[in-house]
Formats: structure tokens, C-alpha cells, sequence
């Protein structure tokens, strides 16, 4: 009998209101690529991030090789043997690949603070070849090496540390389509090794090719592992999404009207091809797809941020949407998905912050008209039921549900015919999230149309009227209303040769 | 009081009144009408450019050039009089020249998108460059009598100088509280892509602020060379650039853009001056400004960090 080389029981993880892990068990063996998948939230990555030593447990213990551990911060994890390779690299592009292994090593320091770069580049070489990389030169700098060659570099500078258990986070997600397989020859190399690895990853085929093992999440507990011939596609997608959709989600009339507000023909631009579809009055149209398919790339396109080919149609007539105040010009309006980076402005007050799409209206020669922006603000407030004591008070003070509703608003407050809305309740509270859902689905009933994108499959099941999926940039599915389930659509976003009628 | 302290500009209007004190104390001197009249004429100069200058921090920005644009529009002045153009028409064409020097700023900043620092440090040397070039050399002065009005007339009982000054400061406060451009100013300077996502043109917008801050240059360089009646192309304006970045930031702004007022700053401008001024007045050697400037830019910086994580407390989430 083998022993596992690690171990992590009844690993439990609260931040302030929320139970982010509970009583969940992991065990992984020598030589083994156990896949963890989950839906989003579900724990995958509080639980990655207990074992790499980003956070620390509430409760739970780890043993590596039979030995209780604890990791104060991820270097310490490392020094231990547990790496972990993020799906974005952390990598020096302006240092050679020698130096990025081996950066700030003491081992690599001779006498007088003198670094060895002999031995250096040596031990960078020996351990690329190691792994399959022969082909790098250690000695040429990040920048000049391709995706594939910049993730056998992290995977190389993990080695260095005398990895036992290797985390993978979406190794896939930034590799080109013909690297995956030299990825994974890498990681056919390290199970030879006997390295554990742990691999976290969306996309089922990928799964059903590298893995040994597969333990499934859901809402911060584990649902099971299994190896991976005792279970199929279905199964596993089944094990992630549980069951029902709760009561968050109000029960949609269908109230919208034929006509279409918004067309798009043919659009491509990146990595979206001949992309069609149509918006009508009054409707919550879903468009869903697992990261890089595109429809980030959409929303953009349609606010005026990317160019491409194609024709857009607001009410029959061919618009150019060239810049967001041209987007806004057209009445379009877009809730970015990242809060922070492209919504709220801090130093801002929340009137400040929902007036500023409006500043032309709300001004007259250029000199804001207060009256009105106090009007306005106080409406919206309402409206969207932004919890502040004022509208003078600073959106930084607010909690992240009541900064997505000053962003909302402040488009609400443009008055526009087509919303675009990404991610509208990531990193928000469930009883806000609940609240959004229904201005969202408020604001449809009062004809406003509405693109929907986001990553929560609950979230667009529940909301949308109609839902396409997207995958690698092409439509490959509609959905009427009331036909998806989470797991059709899962399926669909991530594997969809195969065909979904026979669960 | 504590609606007071919470006041953007409380730490450096207590700041002031404490210096304030400190010199009444220490010289007698110091608390003349005589005195606080040297002080705002004396640095009237500074009260022009720091509004620009705001601006420029306000979005994020900044302008390492104004001491040579001030340097290259006196001199042109200085030209132009003494090539017998009228004193009103050599101050507009100043002027003009500022504007121009601003949109060669903001053109390179704005709209091909090259870091300010990069292009104002460039433009730093070659307005400096052709200040020298043109004046020969030799010091512009000799201004006709006509001329030495904007630096050394009355107003309504105030010096002409000084009444200008007060009126731009009026203005620029209006137009950055009260104004559609103010609020674009603060949007982009407190979340660049946000601002652009809400539609506001941010290279008009930088643009604009440069230009302007030309313009608010070429007053000021008048003023600057009918009060002092000589210019020396290599030297006028030199370190301005930083006395006014510096005064900014002691009246609350901050470098990453966003934060700060036209008020503070002019709270900043006089604080500057008072220590200067109370440094002499009170005879401790004059040699020491530089290194009290230095230390009360910390000391201030130091200040408004701490009022910021004062009101930062019991807010929800992480400060770093």
C-alpha cells in the first residue's frame, strides 16, 4: 500500500460571513494527476490557495509525507515541497530563464555575494531537459520564449524547490491549442518523477486525457473523489452543479416584444469568428461561455473598446460603434466585469460617480446643474436601493454590492435601450446578488434590453430568456427559454462535439 | 470639529495656522500687514502655476516643464518689447506662446500617449534651450514703463498681480467643483479605465488640462517678468517646476491623480512662502529654506497618509 504525500483533512476556511471551505478531505498520492474541478465558488481555489500557503486553514490539518505541516506564506510551502504554477505566470520577462528559476536563491551565491552563473545556467538547463524542454536556451531572456516554453520555465523554477506536490491552476487556459499536448508530455514526464500533481481545470476533455483522479467541489465542500474510469462527462457535471437553482431568481414573464433592438452580423475581431445574433425589446439574452470564448471580446466590441469586421444594427439602421461615447451615443450601455479596475471611481462620491456617463445632460455651458445631479442621484439610490447614509458618501466606503449598484445606476441613469451587463454580482454578497437579480430582471419588464454575460451558470440559467453559448469564439448553441440546465450547459460550453441529448 | 478635520484641506490649513503662530512668536515682525503683503506678491508667480499644476496632478499627471516655458514666454516678452511692440500685445503674444508650448506638451502626452514625465522632462530642455537661444545670452530688461504695470500696478487697492491671481484662483476653483471639465479631471485622474468606459474622451480632456496649464504659465511669466523688470533666459523659472509640484502635494494632492484641490494647493503655495519668509524674518539663516521645504513636504505627506487611513478605518475590506 501506497502512502499519500499529502494529506489534508477536515480543512475548513471562514472569512468574515462567509464559509468559503467545510470539513473538506484531500489525499494525494506520488506519481498521481488528481483533477479538482468545481463550479465557480465552489472552493477550488480557497482550498488551493490553503495548500500552496497563501491562506491558512480556521480548522483542518495538513501532513506531507506523514508529517503535520503548516505554511506560513507560499515560499514557506515551497521550501516544504507543495508549488503551485498560476494560470497567469509570474514570471521576470526581462530576466534570462536561469535567473527566473533560480531567482534569489541562496544556493546559487558563492563567496563575497558573487553569483554563480556557471552553475546557474547548468542547473536551469538540467532541469528544463528534465522535464522535456531541451530545446529552451536558459540563457536567452523570458520575453524572447513562447507560452509554452514560459510554462516549463515556472514549471522548472517549482522543480528547483524539490517539488512533492504540484499545483496546475487552468494550465491550458493560456496555451495555444497545438501546445497542450507538449504540456502535457511535461506532465507525463513528472508522474514518471513520482511528482504529484494537482490539476485544476474546467475543461473536461482535458480531464478525461491527463487524469488519474478527480475530486469535485460544490459550495465549499467536497462531493467526492473517484478515479477517473469510475466516472463519465455527465457524471461529473451532475456532481458539480448539485441540483436546483433557489429562489433567487424572480420568475420571468415572458413579456418581450419581436422586435429587435440590436443585430450583429458576422462579427469577428480576435478570437470571436462570424459571431450573429439578435436582441429584442424587453429581453434578458444569456450569452455563456467558459473563459477565452469570446464573449468578453463581444461586450467589448458592441461598447465601442475593440474594432472588427461585421455589421451592427440598432432598430434596422447599420450603427458604427467606434468609442464607448459613440456606444453611448447609440444608447448602449456597458457594466464592465472587473468593479474595481473599470467601474467605480474611489476618490469619488457616489453622486459624483453615478453622474458621470450623464455630465453633458446634466449641465448646462459646460456648469453642472447640482439640482438636478441631486435629483437624479437620489433617484437612482432609490431606485437601485443603494445602502449609504448620503450621496455624498465616498463609493470606497461601500460594500461590494452597493458599489455594483452605483455602477449599474450610473448607466441606468444614461437611460439606455441595450444594456450590457458582465458579471454583474461577482465578489457581491448573496442578499445583494439576489437584490441585482431583481433590478436586472425590473428593468427588462420595463423594456430595456439586456445582454447578459457572465461565468455563474445559475446566474444566466436564471435571468436570461434566451441563452447562446459561445465556444472558441463561434456560436454553437441556442437555448429557449426554460430549456438549459446547468449541466446541457456546461456541456456545451466546454465539449461541444459531443451531443447533449442522451442524459 | 470633527466635520472640520474631515475637510479635505484640514491638515494643511492647521499646518498654516500653526506655522503662522510659530513666527508671530518668534519675530514680531512676521504678523505685518506689510509683511503678509510680501508674502502673496512675492509669490505670485507660484499662485498661477500651482493651478495648473493641480490640474495636471489631479490627472495624474505631471509637468516638469513650467519653469521653462515661464522662462521661454518672459523672454519672448522681453523681445518683443524690445523690438518697440506695445506692452498689451507683447503680454497677449507671451501668453500665446505659453498656450503653444502647452499644446506641444499635451499633444506628445495626450494624444501620441508618451509618459509626462519622458515628455516633460524632454520639453524641460528644449524650451530652456530656446529661452537661451533667443535671448543672445543676455538679460532682457529696460522694459518700458507701460509694461512694468503688470507686475507693479494697483488695482482696486490691490496689486495688479495679485488681482489677477485671485481671479484665475476663483475661476479654476469654479471650473473644477462646478464644471462638466472638473469632474472629467477627477474621473480620470481617480480611475482611468472607468472614465473612459463612462465615455469621457480622456486625450481631449489631457489635453485640454496642458494647454491650459500653458496658458495659466504665460500669465504668470508676464507678471513674472514686469515685477522683477529683468529676465535671465538661463535662469528664470528654474526649480518652479518642483517648488510647485511640491506645494501641491502639501495642500492634500496626491501623485496618483484624483485627490486633491485648487484650494489646498493655495494653501500649499502660502505655506511655502510663509516659511520662507518666517525662516528670514525670524534670522535663522536663509541658507536653511531648502532643507525646511524638504523636511515639511514629508512631514505634510505624513499627515494627509494618516488622515486618509483615519477615514479609511472601519471601512470593509483590505487597504492594501
Amino acid at each position: 500500500m501506497r502512502h499519500p504525500v499529502l494529506k489534508m483533512e477536515g480543512i475548513s476556511k471562514e472569512f468574515p460571513g462567509v464559509k468559503a471551505l467545510s470539513n473538506v478531505s484531500f489525499e494525494l498520492y506520488p506519481g498521481e494527476v488528481h483533477a479538482l474541478m468545481g463550479e465557480n465558488g465552489a472552493g477550488k481555489s480557497t482550498l488551493m490557495k490553503i495548500l500552496s500557503g497563501v491562506y491558512s486553514p480556521t480548522q483542518g490539518t495538513i501532513r506531507l509525507k506523514g508529517k503535520e505541516v503548516t505554511f506560513g506564506n507560499p515560499l514557506d510551502a515551497q521550501r516544504q515541497g507543495v508549488s503551485i504554477i498560476h494560470q497567469e505566470f509570474n514570471l521576470f520577462s526581462n530576466l534570462t530563464a536561469a535567473e527566473n528559476i533560480f531567482i534569489d536563491r541562496p544556493e546559487m551565491v558563492g563567496r563575497f555575494g558573487r553569483i554563480q552563473w556557471s552553475k546557474m545556467y547548468d542547473e536551469a538547463q538540467r532541469l528544463v531537459d528534465s522535464i522535456g524542454g531541451g530545446e529552451i536556451d536558459v540563457r536567452k531572456e523570458v520575453r524572447h520564449l513562447g507560452v509554452h516554453s514560459q510554462q516549463v520555465i515556472e514549471i522548472a523554477k517549482a522543480l528547483s524547490f524539490q517539488a512533492d506536490v504540484l499545483i496546475m491552476d487552468e494550465p491550458s487556459a493560456a496555451l495555444p491549442e497545438n501546445e497542450v499536448k507538449k504540456m502535457f508530455d511535461v506532465v507525463n514526464r513528472l508522474r514518471a518523477q513520482g511528482v504529484a500533481i494537482v490539476y485544476v481545470s474546467h475543461r473536461m476533455k482535458e480531464i478525461f486525457e491527463i487524469a488519474d483522479k478527480v475530486t469535485v467541489l460544490r459550495d465549499g465542500a467536497k462531493i467526492d473523489t473517484r478515479g477517473i474510469e469510475e466516472v463519465t462527462e455527465q457524471s461529473l457535471i451532475q456532481m458539480m452543479v448539485g441540483k436546483e437553482v433557489g429562489q433567487l431568481y424572480p420568475v420571468r414573464e415572458q413579456k418581450q416584444g419581436q422586435e429587435a433592438v440590436l443585430q450583429v452580423k458576422q462579427l469577428s475581431l480576435d478570437s470571436v469568428h462570424h459571431v450573429s445574433f439578435e436582441l429584442r425589446r424587453g429581453e434578458i439574452l444569456g450569452l455563456f461561455g467558459v473563459p477565452g470564448s469570446g464573449t468578453h471580446t463581444i461586450a467589448e466590441r458592441l461598447f465601442g473598446l475593440k474594432r472588427g469586421t461585421g455589421e451592427i444594427t440598432i432598430r434596422g439602421a447599420a450603427v458604427k460603434i467606434n468609442s464607448p461615447s459613440q456606444a453611448k451615443a447609440k444608447k448602449i450601455a456597458y457594466v464592465p466585469p472587473d468593479r474595481h479596475r473599470q467601474g467605480i471611481i474611489k476618490p469619488m462620491s457616489i453622486r459624483q460617480n453615478l453622474s458621470i456617463p450623464m455630465l453633458p445632460q446634466l449641465s448646462k455651458y459646460t456648469v453642472l446643474d447640482e439640482a438636478r445631479i441631486t435629483e437624479m442621484s437620489r433617484e437612482y439610490m432609490e431606485k437601485l436601493r443603494i445602502k449609504a447614509p448620503n450621496d455624498g458618501q465616498s463609493v470606497d466606503f461601500l460594500s461590494g454590492g452597493n458599489q455594483q449598484k452605483v455602477v449599474i445606476g450610473k448607466w441606468l441613469a444614461a437611460n439606455p435601450d441595450i444594456l450590457i451587463l458582465e458579471e454583474p454580482t461577482r465578489g457581491v454578497d448573496v442578499g445583494a446578488k439576489a437584490e441585482i437579480y431583481h433590478i436586472i430582471h425590473q428593468l427588462a419588464q420595463e423594456g430595456l434590453s439586456i445582454l447578459l454575460i457572465s461565468s455563474e451558470m445559475p446566474e444566466v440559467i436564471g435571468l436570461s430568456d434566451r441563452i447562446l453559448v459561445l465556444y472558441k469564439g463561434t456560436i454553437v448553441h441556442e437555448f429557449a427559454h426554460g430549456e438549459a440546465d446547468q449541466e446541457q450547459l456546461l456541456q456545451r460550453a466546454s465539449h461541444p462535439l459531443s451531443e447533449g441529448g442522451h442524459l | 470639529m470633527k466635520r472640520l478635520l474631515n475637510v479635505h484641506e484640514a491638515p494643511i490649513i492647521l499646518f498654516t495656522i500653526l506655522v503662522t503662530l510659530l513666527f508671530s512668536i518668534l519675530s514680531p515682525d512676521f504678523m505685518q500687514v506689510e509683511n503678509i503683503r510680501l508674502i502673496l506678491d512675492q509669490n505670485i508667480t507660484m499662485f498661477i502655476v500651482a493651478i495648473g499644476m493641480t490640474m495636471v496632478i489631479l490627472l495624474g499627471g505631471m509637468d516638469l516643464s513650467v519653469g521653462s516655458v515661464l522662462a521661454v514666454t518672459a523672454t519672448s516678452v522681453g523681445l518683443f518689447l524690445s523690438h518697440g511692440i506695445h506692452p498689451w500685445i507683447a503680454a497677449a503674444m507671451g501668453i500665446c506662446i505659453g498656450v503653444l508650448c502647452g499644446m506641444v506638451n499635451g499633444y506628445f502626452i495626450a494624444v501620441r500617449k508618451i509618459p509626462d514625465i519622458i515628455v516633460t522632462l524632454a520639453t524641460m530642455y528644449i524650451f530652456r534651450g530656446i529661452a537661451v537661444g533667443i535671448s543672445g545670452g543676455t538679460w532682457m530688461t529696460n522694459f518700458p514703463e507701460g509694461f512694468r504695470f503688470f507686475g507693479q500696478g494697483n488695482l482696486l487697492g490691490i496689486s495688479f498681480p495679485l488681482f489677477i491671481a485671485v481671479i484665475l484662483i476663483a475661476i479654476f476653483i469654479y471650473v473644477m467643483k462646478f464644471t462638466r471639465v472638473g469632474r472629467r479631471v477627477y474621473s480620470i485622474g481617480g480611475n482611468g479605465p472607468a472614465a473612459k468606459l463612462a465615455g469621457i474622451s480622456v486625450v481631449r480632456t489631457k489635453f485640454k488640462v496642458y494647454v491650459l496649464t500653458g496658458l495659466l504659465v504665460g500669465i504668470a511669466s508676464v507678471i513674472f517678468a514686469a515685477k522683477v523688470g529683468s529676465v535671465q533666459a538661463s535662469t528664470a523659472g528654474s526649480g518652479l517646476a518642483f517648488e510647485v509640484m511640491a506645494a501641491v502635494l502639501i495642500g492634500g494632492g496626491s501623485i496618483f491623480g484624483g485627490v486633491g484641490t485648487i484650494a489646498g494647493t493655495m494653501l500649499g503655495v502660502l505655506f511655502m512662502g510663509i516659511v520662507k519668509n518666517g525662516l528670514i524674518i525670524s534670522k535663522v539663516s536663509p541658507f536653511w529654506v531648502d532643507a525646511a521645504t524638504g523636511f515639511l513636504i514629508i512631514l505634510a505627506i505624513v499627515i494627509n497618509t494618516l488622515q486618509r487611513i483615519r477615514q479609511n478605518k472601519g471601512k470593509e475590506g483590505d487597504l492594501v
